[in-house]
Order: structure tokens, then sequence, then C-alpha cells
């Protein structure tokens, strides 16, 4: 053997050194160095290299290879950390619901809307938990259009301002806008509209709150909407108002509801919700009591049940004459009974826009005591709705008189979402200049001459009064991705001012806000605590509140009187069976179209995802031969066209005969792929004229509905709403509750069994030093679904699509089970959200044959996403069936694109909708199971934070996304291993404490409360 | 070594064979050419193979999005078929093994092609479990293999990692157990054959075997052995594939019967496919001297006491669900029966309890049409015994708010179709390369036969009762 040789220099030991002999050893192997480098190669050996080479690299460019561009930063930002989220206090208002937020963003990118944790109006809907998402929407306007051809702004704003100063001295300039609460824009519309000989602004509301507004100014003389006070109500009745679905403002009036219907021991009474409609609508679903009403019967009703609390209270007010049927009859006796058992704290909202109705819900809730109590406060009204059907409808005849010269569309689709689209889209023809400021290029923006793309709330400096008294700032969070400027700098750039509107806001702020609050205080630094805290609150001044004493109301007598007589001398729209009723569905009205996540979120009441529909009652529906999924015909005679779409029926409990119950929002035809799902609903709403004004209303007559004889496939996430029977979800009456707290949940009465029965096991007890735990209460739930979408946010939850979801592939993690009971005519119905039970035996963790799922020392059941091989053994073994697989790359997480079965215009879609995922929660790919992790990311943050602060985690530090968005507070979450904490005490001692299926001795996290309805026993 | 042979027992050879009479009829497929029917079998076969496997190409490149089943049913048919092929894979270790142990001798002619479809059902099964998950390039990591995560190991207490382990030593001790047995055959092909090339490929198949005394007594020694090995396999493969429901807590699953009742429904299925096939393979190939009425009648027994065990099982499985005042397992049952997939179950109760109870009576069992046909019956029930099992069990089950249907794509469907191709290339392959009777085994037992055939003629009192 060879002696071994050390070499002495790194010469030496250089393979290159010496390239012969026994001492050498070639870097690539002998073969190679041999034939390629010392050039050996042979034409046969060179021919099968250049062979395998050539199909190595074809093979190996067959795949389009993503490339994913990151650029990082140049100059870190000092206060940006990669990695740590920075919150920013902020608000929204998207022209119909305001809400105050915190926007959690990172790394320059929001990707979350939370409510305010502090801020008033801070309560979030579906709709707005969604909002994040148009931010970012690749849809959006990137350039100014003229024509449709894109141009720059430099362009735009000179050759506009060109177009605007030649009217400035005679040409008549029209502005319509959403309803603006912002008075730093109002103060700025004012002097712009100034600047011209005859200019106006109109306020244009989708959901139109004129009659509400004018039968407030025909009593108080203020044309305001009374900020409805639900929360401190004991008795509200809802007459067609859908207050918890989008009547004024779902997210804010279901924060309300919740807190008047949350019962503890210590408060043991709730609000007595009582409901009178025909559609079934979400806030019909949560009433104690429903009565039910024929088509049109909302306005006999209404002036019945005026007529009846008129006499009862003896106000001397005039009684009107009406005829009522025997039902009708029955209910004003029993509503008025109730009503009138709460004197001072029982309220009426009334939700059709019919002039008439609405002045007699006034004298209603003024019998009622409601106004002085402050209960429907009139003092310090809500602004958030101000628009005018009249003002619109004479600007519609203004412009097809070809009178208006320059016509300004802010932020508004009239011809998508107005009672007459194509007779708008006719009179702006007749516009000379028609200048559209929209985030899209809408079916209003088609149609104008300009479109300039216009920021969104996220991307804006913006003030907002919401409600009297109460201001908040809205910072931008966001620099935008597109090129958009925000409304008001172009006003500003129109006005031919220097100035951003952020210069403007806060100067208008110093001058006109800050001098309000009394207190002098340095502006500079209230305005760095107004942006920082979002919100900025005049004190109640003590004048006010002494202004509504007993005195009054006797001097208001006369006026009264009067009012009523006027009320009764106004017409009633003509309603007759059959009728449209149309409702704002989950996606809004349009503005929120395009948005996957909302329209993957199911209809609360059907469950029907991706489509809107005719919803129909089951025995109008056995009557006519209609089955869900029949295609039907709906026209309706307009002037002089007759407007037709072809709808699915679907059969809804609890609708009355002869309403057709359309949702609007769908049918979208200038916008992604996503909003052209269903039919536009918005042309079969009626004008009405009452009382010399004309006002739209969303209820009409003389629709023909035919069968066409096809069918289409409606798709919904939920098929079976029959209990068969199981203790799934436990409901009691109030009246029982209060004398045995167990009712409804007499199975666990037992404490002693209970937990005796909870030990029983053979394998080891687990001992928990922490123990995350969830209470769900079911009395609180309202079904609207703010949850899911939130969730859906957080956590990079898919969007599969219609045709994934009819496949029963929907990857929600929260859901919200709804079951029916009782007349299916009439019924009652519960909500209860479903998700990860996170179970402490939990049946899906011992069958995964590669412990991919297992339980955490903190009682979560957690998933190692890259250990799952999909078997679905799990899923299948779930009782709560709350496992979702990926059944293909819905995400686009594979480098293959030909598997990705991505929505288009979904959360995944592009590179610019994909910058809302979260990054703290992995993306998961194709083939793998997911479920609820408890907002995992959550609680890690809250740990770490608690680690470094050297604490414990506080009790209510941590919220889940869906805990967090649930607007009544319905969701508690917290460490149920310390005893101190709320869930651990309701756990422990509260007698409406359940687990589903808890005979399964599974031993979840997630407890559900019984559901309490505010009834008598007779009528449980 | 042959004890007492009673002189009721009917002759299992027919026919005054020869010991070369037994080489030339076995051996004549293998050493002739095949006939048209074999090719337009071959062809068939493949065809559906490669449909198949253009089937689970899709599954792997788009996911097992393809397939039909969903949030609420996570498996379907690929789980179905899965048990359905290991069940028919029982009657092959059952015939070699016990009825080996058992010394039953008329295993003999029936046991090598009943043991070859064993090995290529359980290859069918075995693909199923591989094809339904959803990440198909990391499905080793089923196997426990040292590695370099922690270690990570598998979940122990899983009973997927079970079924993987019990399937994986049933194919291996099933391959083993045949092949040992094939060894003297194949010389006796190799030394038949007049090709050289055959020869030679024989010859290495059949390790050199002489037929000395000293082999002769090894393989007598190694057959027992694994006999004795495979004999529990027959018993806890399939009661391991009920696991995978008997240990869940799904209605319809979590049942304490599920070991025995799949243990006999897995042989039920078993011989009702080996009677299937060699009823065709007998008249195919001119063996009916071979595989005679007697072994039809035999099977038919068999058939009989596990359908009737199955049918016990059945209603067992309605008590328990009235007896145990259980909801949802009341539930379960009324909707397997009345549900929306009420077809399934009678289709199930009729193939499985109703049609194999004929065979009380001798004449329909020795009927071959009637076997043909209630064989057939009996895989169609089978496989919609588990149907029942699998779908209706999950497709409604605790919360009503999951509840959903489940049809099956046309993907699965081709899967379904692309394993009977598998199945049949393998089994026509087999027969034109194999003998499809144990050469051997049926010698060894020839001359107490042709003994006893001898005694019945002498005797005026036999009757013969033929076909």
């Amino acid at each position: 053997m060879e002696k071994k040789k050390y070499w002495k220099s790194i010469q030496e030991g250089k393979h290159n050194v010496q390239k012969e002999g026994k001492n050498y050893h070639p870097e690539f192997g002998e073969w190679v160095e041999n034939t390629i480098f010392k050039k050996q190669l042979s034409r046969r050996d060179f021919l099968k290299w250049t062979g395998l080479t050539t199909a190595a690299t074809t093979l190996a460019s067959c795949w389009e290879v993503p490339v994913r561009k990151a650029i990082p930063y140049f100059i870190q930002p000092e206060e940006s950390i990669p990695g740590v989220a920075v919150h920013y206090a902020t608000a929204y208002f998207d022209g119909e619901e305001f809400a105050s937020l915190l926007v959690r963003t990172r790394e320059g990118r929001p990707i979350k809307v939370e409510p305010h944790p502090k801020a008033p109006f801070n309560a979030t809907s579906a709709k707005i938990q969604g909002s994040l998402f148009n931010l970012y929407d690749h849809r959006r306007l990137d350039s100014p259009l003229n024509k449709g051809e894109k141009v720059s702004w430099e362009k735009a704003l000179k050759d506009t301002k060109v177009i605007l100063d030649s009217v400035k001295e005679n040409g008549k300039v029209r502005i319509v806008t959403p309803t603006i609460i912002s008075p730093a824009t109002k103060q700025l519309l004012s002097e712009f509209l100034s600047s011209f000989s005859d200019a106006k602004h109109i306020q244009y509301d989708v959901v139109s709150f004129s009659a509400l507004l004018d039968a407030h100014e025909k009593a108080f003389g203020k044309r305001v909407i009374p900020d409805y006070r639900i929360d401190k109500a004991k008795v509200v009745l809802g007459v067609e108002a859908d207050f918890l679905g989008g009547w004024l403002s779902a997210g804010e009036m279901a924060r309300r509801y919740g807190a008047a219907r949350r019962v503890t021991k210590q408060s043991p009474e709730m609000l007595l919700h009582l409901q009178a409609e025909s559609r079934y609508s979400l806030t019909g679903s949560n009433a104690d009591y429903r009565y039910k009403l024929q088509v049109g019967e909302h306005l006999p009703f209404i002036i019945g049940l005026y007529n009846e609390i008129a006499k009862k209270t003896d106000s001397g007010l005039p009684t009107v004459a009406v005829s009522l049927s025997e039902d009708l009859k029955k209910y004003v006796e029993e509503v008025s009974e109730k009503l009138l058992s709460a004197p001072g704290y029982a309220l009426v909202l009334y939700g059709p826009n019919d002039l008439k109705g609405q002045m007699f819900a006034v004298a209603i809730n003024y019998l009622l005591g409601a106004y002085d109590s402050g209960l429907a406060d009139i003092e310090k009204p809500l602004y958030i709705r101000q628009g005018s059907d009249h003002e619109f409808f004479e600007l519609v005849d203004e412009m097809n008189k070809g009178q208006v010269d320059v016509l300004i569309l802010y932020d508004v689709n009239p011809a998508y979402d107005y009672a007459y689209p194509e007779v708008f889209a006719e009179a702006l023809k007749k516009v000379k200049h028609v200048i559209t400021l929209a985030d899209k290029n809408h079916e209003t923006g088609q149609l104008s001459e300009w479109v300039l793309p216009s920021s969104v709330p996220y991307e804006s400096w913006r003030d907002y009064l919401p409600k009297e008294g109460v201001y908040f700032i809205a910072q931008p969070v966001f620099t935008g991705l597109y090129n958009a400027k925000q409304f008001e700098d172009i006003l500003l750039a129109w006005l031919g001012q220097d100035q951003n509107f952020y210069t403007y806001l806060k100067n208008f702020w110093t001058n006109n806000i800050y001098p309000l609050y009394g207190e002098q205080k340095d502006p500079e630094s209230l305005w760095q605590t107004t942006v920082h805290d979002g919100y900025f609150m005049l004190k109640r001044s003590a004048t006010q509140g002494e202004q509504q004493d007993g005195t009054q109301e006797d001097s208001m007598q006369a006026d009264w009187s009067q009012y009523v007589n006027e009320a009764s001398s106004i017409e009633s729209p003509e309603l007759s069976s059959p009728a449209v009723y149309l409702y704002e569905p989950i996606i809004g009205t349009g503005r929120y179209s395009n948005n996957a996540w909302l329209q993957e979120t199911p209809d609360p009441l059907t469950k029907v995802v991706w489509d809107n529909f005719v919803a129909v009652g089951p025995a109008f529906a056995r009557e006519n031969g209609y089955k869900t999924g029949d295609l039907v015909r709906v026209s309706l005679m307009k002037g002089s066209g007759t407007y037709t779409v072809e709808l699915p029926i679907v059969v809804q409990p609890g609708i009355a005969k002869g309403v057709y119950a359309i949702a609007v929002g769908y049918g979208r035809t200038a916008d992604g792929k996503v909003a052209q799902t269903g039919k536009n609903a918005f042309p079969f709403a009626s004008l009405v004229k009452q009382g010399g004004k004309y006002y739209v209303l969303w209820i009409t007559s003389g629709v023909k509905v035919e069968k066409t004889g096809q069918t289409y496939k409606i798709v919904s996430t939920q098929e079976h709403f029959n209990l068969e029977g199981r203790p799934i979800v436990r409901e009691t009456t109030l009246e029982e509750w209060k004398e045995n707290p167990w009712s409804g949940n007499e199975e666990r009465a037992d404490t002693e069994k209970i937990k005796k029965l909870r030990k029983t096991t053979f394998y080891p007890e687990r001992e928990f030093v922490q123990h995350w735990d969830m209470v769900i209460d079911l009395s609180l739930c309202i079904g609207c679904g703010a949850c899911v979408v939130a969730c859906d946010n957080e956590n990079n939850v898919p969007v599969v699509g219609k045709e994934e979801v009819s496949r029963v592939h929907e990857m929600h993690w929260m859901r919200i089970d709804l079951y029916y009971s009782g007349d299916p005519e009439n019924p009652d119905a519960v909500y209860q959200p479903m998700l990860c039970q996170h179970c402490d035996h939990a049946p899906c963790e011992n069958v995964c044959p590669v412990a991919a799922t297992n339980s955490s020392v903190d009682g979560i059941n957690q998933m190692a996403y890259n250990r799952c091989i999909g078997t679905r053994y799990c899923a299948n073994n779930c009782p709560y069936k709350v496992r979702r697989f990926n059944w293909y790359d819905y995400t686009g997480a594979d480098s293959f694109p030909l598997n990705e079965k991505i929505v288009e215009d979904g959360p995944f879609a592009n590179d610019k909708n994909r910058l809302i995922l979260n990054p703290d929660v992995v993306v998961r790919s194709r083939g793998v199971m997911e479920k609820c992790s408890f907002c995992i990311q959550r609680i890690q943050e809250a740990k770490l934070k608690a680690k470094a602060e050297g604490r414990k985690i506080r009790d209510g530090e941590i919220k889940t996304a869906c805990q967090a968005a649930c607007p009544t507070g319905a969701i508690q979450f917290g460490d149920g291993a310390d005893k101190s904490t709320k869930v651990a005490q309701l756990i422990e001692s509260d007698e409406r404490i359940y687990y589903v299926l808890e005979e399964l001795h599974t031993l979840p996290s997630v407890a559900y409360m019984t559901k309490i309805r505010n009834r008598s026993k007779q009528n449980a | 070594m042959h004890g007492y042979e009673s002189p009721l027992r009917p002759v299992l050879v027919k026919g005054e064979k020869t010991y070369k009479d037994v080489t030339r009829d076995i051996l004549r497929p293998i050493l002739g050419k095949p006939s048209w029917l074999w090719y337009l079998g071959l062809a068939v076969s493949s065809l559906a193979l490669l449909w198949g496997l253009y089937a689970i190409g899709r599954t792997i490149f788009f996911g097992v999005g393809e397939w039909g089943i969903n949030r609420t049913v996570g498996w379907g048919w690929a789980i179905i078929n899965f048990v359905w092929w290991i069940g028919i894979g029982h009657a092959g270790t059952l015939i070699s093994a016990i009825l080996l142990l058992f010394r039953q001798k008329w295993r003999t002619a029936v046991n090598r092609s009943a043991e070859a479809m064993t090995i290529f059902a359980v290859m069918c099964a075995g693909l199923f479990p591989a094809l339904h998950v959803g990440r198909h390039l990391v499905v080793f990591f089923i196997f426990p293999y040292p590695n370099s995560r922690g270690p990570l190991w598998v979940n122990f207490n899983s009973p997927l990692f079970w079924d993987v382990t019990a399937i994986s030593t049933y194919f291996l001790v099933s391959l083993l157990f045949w092949y040992i047995g094939l060894i003297p055959d194949l010389a006796i092909i190799r030394d038949y054959t007049k090709s050289a090339i055959k020869r030679k490929i024989y010859g290495i198949l059949s390790f050199g075997w002489l037929g000395s005394l000293k082999q002769w007594q090894r393989w007598e020694t190694i057959s027992l052995h694994l006999a004795g090995l495979a004999t529990p396999l027959v018993l806890s493969v399939h009661s391991i594939v009920s696991f995978d429901f008997a240990t869940s807590v799904i209605p319809g699953w979590h049942t304490t019967i599920f070991p025995p009742y799949f243990v006999a429904g897995a042989v039920f299925s078993g011989f009702g496919m080996v009677l299937t096939l060699l009823l065709i393979a007998r008249k195919a190939m001119n063996l009916e001297d071979y595989i005679t009425v007697d072994h039809i009648e035999y099977m038919n027994k068999i058939l009989l006491a596990t359908g009737s065990i199955v049918g016990t099982a059945y209603l067992t499985e309605l008590f328990i669900a009235w007896y145990s005042g259980n909801i949802y397992e009341q539930y379960a049952f009324w909707n397997r029966a009345f549900g929306p997939y009420w077809w399934s179950y009678w289709i199930m109760m009729a193939c499985n309890v109703i049609f194999p109870q004929t065979f009380w009576i001798r004449k329909f069992r020795r009927n071959l049409w009637w076997t043909f046909i209630v064989s057939i019956l009996v895989n169609i029930g089978m496989w919609f015994e588990r149907f029942v099992i699998v779908v209706t069990s999950l497709h409604r089950d605790f919360l009503p708010s999951a509840w959903s249907m489940y049809f099956a794509s046309w993907v699965e469907v081709s899967i379904y179709i692309g394993t009977f191709g598998l199945f049949f290339t393998l089994f026509f392959l087999f027969i034109r390369f194999f003998p499809v009777i144990a050469i051997s085994e049926i010698k060894h037992i020839l001359g107490s036969e042709m003994a006893l055939l001898k005694r019945k003629k002498s005797s005026a009192t036999v009757v013969e009762s033929e076909n």
C-alpha cells in the first residue's frame, strides 16, 4: 500500500497543478476529465452528448416556471420592521355603512380590518370585513380615460378644467355623489360649487332613505335620520326593515342589537324583537315574534298600529280610516300591547321608502315616547343617508331636457343601480360633458366622456361625521397600487388650488372642528391625537339635554294632529299581489359585486352562493308549481319598455304568498368576472309619487313571472335545514330560563355526573397549563356572515367558485349552520356558527397515519400542512365536518399553472389581488387538509409579546378574527385553564353552556350557549 | 401419508388420468399457440388498463378534485374498490393456507388460480390507497422509515398505518406462497418446452429445481410454514381493513361487529370471484376433468356459509342500531334502507343475502349457469356493501347542516375499469405462461384418487352424477 502523502502547500494540493500520475484525482471523475476535458471525445460520443443535453434542456424548459419578483427595501423605513404588523386607526364609509376601524398592515400593505377597539361605530358587517379586497381588486382603473382612451393625469386634469372653466359663467354644472358625511369635503364641495354660476350637488343613495328623511323633516323640521338606539330599547318592531341585514347600517345596528339581546344572570332582561314582514329577512329570522304580512300590508299595518296606539295612549291624535284584515287586526292588537308595555323604551323601524308609512311610523315613535327618551335620537341624529330621490329624479329630467352642461358623477353608478337605468343612460347622452370619478370603469363610466380613477377610502385622507358630535379622521393606510387620485384632490385641482386635501383637511379641522371642543389646546397635538385615535368626540353640551322635557310635548300636540292629517292625505303606493320585493344581499348593492369573498359567503337564509334568485314561499311555490332551480322569466312593464330577466327560483320558508324576493347587486356588466354573476334587479324598483315627490320603492307590483321550462344550477353550501330532533342546537324561552336556568339544556343539569363522564377515559388525563376555549352564545348569533368573511381574509381561505361549491368543495373554515323549525310558512330559525371544535380527544388526530394533525399543549388541534398527505380520513372522522380539503390547487401554490383552479378575480387570481394575503398564514397547496386554527398566528403573536414583556397573557388580549368581526359579540375567546378569565367562568358556572355532540367524548374547546328567545312559555 | 378415505367422497379428478395425462392437459395452453380469443381478451384488458392509466394520470396531475368526493364524503369509489379488491383477494390465501392446513384435497384443483387471483387483486387494491391521497409525491410518509426530522414517525395509532402494514405483509406472503408453489411446475415446463429461450427463462424461474427428495422435503416444509404464516393473515387483513371504519366515530362505521363481518364478507366475495373465473377457465381451457362440478359445489357451500354470516351481520347491525337507543346510529341505518341511497342497500341485501340462499338446494349448487350468475351477483352485492358502508354512513352523519350527496365522476369510474384491465391483463398473461392448476399437487393426490375411482367403478352402489 502506498504511503499517504501530505501536501506541503496549497499549490501542491490543488489538482490543477498536477494533471497526470497516480496522485491525480480529477475533479469530475476520470471519464469526464479524459474524454471532455482532454478533447478525446469521439464523434459518436459527441452526438450522444448533444442529444442528451438537448433533450434535457427541452424537458426542463417545458414548464413555464413562474417568476415571482420580490424587491427588497433599499432604504428601510424607520418605523417598519419586516414581520411586525403595524395597526392604524381609520374609518370607512362606502356611502351606506360607516365603521371606525383598525387596519392591520404588514410591510406597508393593509391585510385586515378590525373594529376600532374604543371608538363608537366600531362594528363590522360582512361587507366591511370584505371591503379591503376592493382596495386591491385588479379590475380597478389604472389611468384616466377620455372616451375610452387612456390619457395621462396631466392631460385629464387640464382638459377637464378647461371644460369646467368654460361653464363657470353660463352653464349648468351638476355633481352627483353618494351621501357625503365628511364636513371638510362638504366645505370643499360648497367652495367648488360656488365657483360656478349654476351648480348643484345631488346626493344619490342606492338604498334610499328619502321617505324616512322627509318624514322627519315634516315632523321635526330637520331632514335627518334619528339615531335609533336599539341598544337601549326594550321592545323593537321592524316593519319590512331588515336592519340587521343592511337597512341603514348593518354592522352598527347589529352591534346595538347584540348589546340589547345579551342575557346574563346579572341582567336577565333582553330586548323583545318583533318583526312584521312579508319577505323572510335576516332580521325577521331573528325576531322573537314574527308577524307575516301579505303583499303590501305593511302600510295598512302601520296605520292600524298607529290608530291602536293613538287610542291606547289617549294621545288625542286623530285616527285614520283603514281597513284591516282579520290577521292584521290581531297583529295590531298584539303588537301594540307589546310596544306599550315599555313606554319610552319601544321603537318602531319602518323599512320601505314610502313616505306615508314612514310618517305614521314617526308618529308611532312619537307616541311611544321614543323621541323624548332619546331612543330615536333626533338631537344627535345620523347623517349616513342624506340623499333625495326626488332631486335625482329632477336631475334626470333636467338632463333629458339637455339643460345640463357638465355632469360630474363621483362614486355613483346610476346606469346600473337606478330604478330606470336605461332612462338615465339616455339622459346621459344629452349632457354635454360627463365626468365620472370612480375606482372602476363601471356601467356609468363607460357612458361618460371622462373617467377619472378615484381612490377608495383606505387610500384617502378624510374626515367623517356619521352622527352629530362624533367626528372621525380616516387616514390612508396604503399609498395605492393604482394610479388613482382622491376625489377631493381632483376638486382642489379643478379649483386651481395648489394644496393637497391633507393640508386642506388639517386646516379645516384647526379652524372649524377643534374650536367646537371648547377647551383650547394646541391644534397640532390635537391633530396628532385625533389621527392616532381615529375619532374625536364633542362633549354633550348641557343645554341640549334640557330642551326635551315634558312641557314641550303639549305645545307640539296641535302640530302632530296636523302632521297626522297630512300623512293620511298622502297617496299610498298601489301594491297588489304578486309583487317583487328587492333586498340587499351580503354582497351589497354593486360596489362589492366583484368581491369573491362576499360572493362565496352564503346567503344567510338559503345558503345560496354566487347567484341571485327569486325567493318564494313554500305554499306559493306549491300553488304555482315552482321548484328550487326552475328558471323563471320575470318581467315588468316600465314606462316605454319591459324589463325582463331570467332567474332561478329558490323556495325559502317564511315568505308570504305573492312575494317574489330578489336580491340587488348582481349582474354587473362592466366589472370583473366575479361581478357578472346573477342578474340586475334594480330595474324592478319603481318610482312612486307621494306628497308631490318621487321616491324609489323596492316593492313593485305588476310583475309577470312565467316558467321557462328550463332549470338552472343553483348552488348552496347547506342542503338540509332540519335538525332531525338532534340536540345540536339547544334553545329555550326567556320565561322558562328565568324559572330554570338549565331549561333547554337539562341534559347537563346534573353537573357532577357530567364532570365524572367528562373524565371517564382509560387514557391518561391531560393536564393543561393553558387551554384556549371559545364560547359562542347562540342567542347573539344573528347569522350575518361577518365572521365568515373575516376568517377568509385572516386565514387566506381559498375562494373556489360556483362550480366547485356545487361539488361541495367549499373551503370555509367557519360556517354558519342554519336550522328551521316550526311552520314552514312562518318558521323559527336558529344560527349556529360551526368551526373546528379543537377537541381534546379529537377523532381526527388518532386516524391520521402520518400524525399531521395533532394536539398542542394549549389545547389546540393543529395541522402540519407539509406533513399532510391528504388521506382525508380526518375529515371523514370529524363529527362536526369542519375540515376542508384542497381538492385542486385553489391558491396557485403549485408551480404548474395548469393545475390551478383559481377563481378569476378572486384573492389568489393575480399578483395584485394576492397582496391581500396574510403573510402570517401559510397558503395551502393542493392535496392538504386545512381547518380553523383558532387564529394560531394571533395567539403566537400575543404569546411572544407577553413573553417579551414578562407577563401573562391578559384575558381578552387575543381576539380571533371571527370574534373581532362579530358585531353582536356572540363569540368569546380566552384561556380556559386560567379560572379568572371570562370564558373559564362561563364554562365553569353558566347553565347555558353545552358542547355539541358531547356524548362522543371528543371534549371540544368550543362551547355553545343555549339560545334564548324572548317569548313566554306557551309561545315556545 | 394418506389416511382414511371415505368411499362416499366423490373423486376429485375425473377420467382415468395418468401422470402424463395430467402434465399434458395442463401444459397444453402453455406449450401450444394461444387462440384468437386469448389475444382478444388480452387486447380488451390492456385497453381498459390504458384507459385507467389515463384517469390515474389526470388524478395525479390535476388532483383528487377530479373525483366526485367532497367535504362530507371524503372517501368514495377509491376506498370502496380498495376494500372490494382486497376482499376478492381473500379466497386465494384461504384456499391455499387454511384448506392446506385442514388437508382439504379438493383445493389442489383451484388453489393456483385462486392464489394468482389473490395477488392480482391485491395489486389492484393497493393502487387505490396510493391514489386517493392528496399529495401523491409524498405518499411515502406513511412508511416508518428512519429520518432526520426528529425522527418523525408515523402515527402508530392510525388504522391506515395498520392497513399499509397488513396489506404489504399479505401481499408479500401471498406472493411467496404462490411462487414457491409454482417452482416444481415451472421446472416441468422447462423440461417440456422445445424453445431454447423458454427453457432458459423457465430454468431461471424454477431456481434449478431438480425434483430431488431433499428438494421435495424442503418444499413441503416451507409450504407448510408459509401456510401457517398466511392463515392468521387471512383473518387479520380484512379485520384491519375493517378497523379503518370500526375505530372511527361515524355512525354506521363505529361497529364492533366489523372484523368478523368483513372477514366473512371477504371470503364470500373472494369465492364469488374464484367461481366466476374458474367457470370460464375450465370451459375455455378444457379442464373439466380437474375442476369438477364437485369442486364448484364445495365452493358454493362456502358461499352459502359466508353469505349467511354476512346476512346475519346485516341484521345484527340493524338490531343493535335500534337497541342502542342512539339516535345517530338509528338514523344512519334508517337512512341506509330508506334514504336517498336506498337502492344500494337493497341491491346489497338481494345479492348477498337472498340469492346465495338458493344454495341450500343441491340442484342449484350443481347448476353451473346458476352458479355463474350468483357468483357475479355476489361480487356486485359485495361492491354495494362497501358502497353502503362508505357512502351512506358518511353522507349523512351527525350535523344535518353538513349532509351532502356523492356521485362518482367519470375519472373514478375509469380507474375502477382500469383495475379490471390490470387484473385481467395479468390473468391472461398468467394462464398463458404459468400452469393454472398445480400440476405437482394434482399428481400428489392422483394415486389415491385413481384408486378411489377404481373402487367406485367396481361397486354398483355408486351413483354418478354428471353435470
